[in-house]
């Protein structure tokens, strides 16, 4: 393999793992890791129900 | 590597806000009031928190929540069903994850808890799945309940890792269930938790006591405690 190819081919291996990388990232974006497990952060579109429980 | 059962918690996992009344936990008065108990709470307990927190493998924002809903980070002394201090523990439900350890969790005890407890509770040998609770006993729990802050952590921090590995499913812990079941007593409820639960579920189903519906809401609500936690640590 010519070193062009060789060049071609390191430069695509770097870009999968870089963006491998940063997709997961994005995908956690709103995960914590927290001992014994993950916490997900969430956030509703609607507001939250405000009316008091019943038996 | 992890001994005990991973646990996945959303935040909040239900939208919805705990209310009574005129008391609301989204009014921005009681927003800046239980943050700042969460803050005592860690502020004069954050070294037994992460302490126990390490050994049973959960978060100190798992345990501040537990103790304010349970507490308020009051050290009360025994109320009418002998709930007890910081985690609201009774003589009965020590008794009772002492004794079954092994059989619920799959190991035995650390070699650190079980020394600690063995401190805070000399006659720590005589508790037995098989037999029932002593008056002697019982005192001696209510005692090291009600004068030994550490332990009355670190049994509560047992007692939510019981519960976790006692109603986990699918291989995996369920915090919503265990609050019930901390709550409501586990005996009573875990024929009503098995599987896997919504948050939604359990706050929607009034089988489950209404005090344990509004723990739910109080620990995984918009701008419950954990909530709370989670947005100032962000």
């Amino acid at each position: 393999m010519d070193k062009r190819k060789k060049l071609f081919l390191a430069i695509g291996f770097v870009g999968v793992a870089v963006g491998g990388f940063v997709l997961v990232k994005y995908l956690t974006r709103n995960v914590r890791k927290i001992r014994g497990g993950t916490v997900t952060l969430q956030s509703f579109d609607e507001p939250p129900v405000d009316t008091p429980l019943t038996e | 590597m992890s001994k005990y059962t991973k646990l996945d918690v959303k935040v909040p996992d239900i939208n919805r806000t705990y209310v009574i009344g005129a008391y609301s936990y989204s009014k921005p008065e009681t927003i800046t009031a239980n943050k700042a108990m969460m803050n005592t709470i860690y502020r004069d307990y954050g070294k037994f928190i992460n302490k126990w927190g390490i050994e049973f493998e959960l978060d100190d924002s798992i345990l501040v929540g537990f103790i304010a809903t349970e507490s308020g980070g009051i050290n009360a002394p025994p109320n009418r069903f002998e709930a007890t201090g910081l985690m609201q523990m009774t003589p009965l439900t020590v008794y009772e994850i002492i004794s079954k350890w092994e059989k619920i969790v799959g190991s035995p005890l650390s070699k650190t808890a079980l020394t600690f407890f063995t401190k805070a509770l000399p006659s720590i040998k005589k508790i037995d799945a098989n037999t029932e609770i002593t008056t002697a006993i019982k005192s001696e729990i209510s005692n090291a309940l009600r004068s030994n802050i550490e332990f009355n952590i670190a049994i509560g921090t047992a007692n939510i890792r019981w519960l976790l590995e006692a109603l986990k499913a699918d291989d995996k812990a369920f915090i919503n269930k265990v609050m019930i079941s901390y709550n409501a007593g586990y005996y009573s409820y875990k024929g009503s938790l098995r599987g896997v639960l919504t948050t939604t579920q359990l706050v929607n189903n009034k089988t489950f006591p209404l005090e344990s519906r509004a723990y739910l809401l109080k620990m995984l609500g918009v701008n419950g405690f954990l909530d709370l936690w989670f947005k100032k640590n962000k």
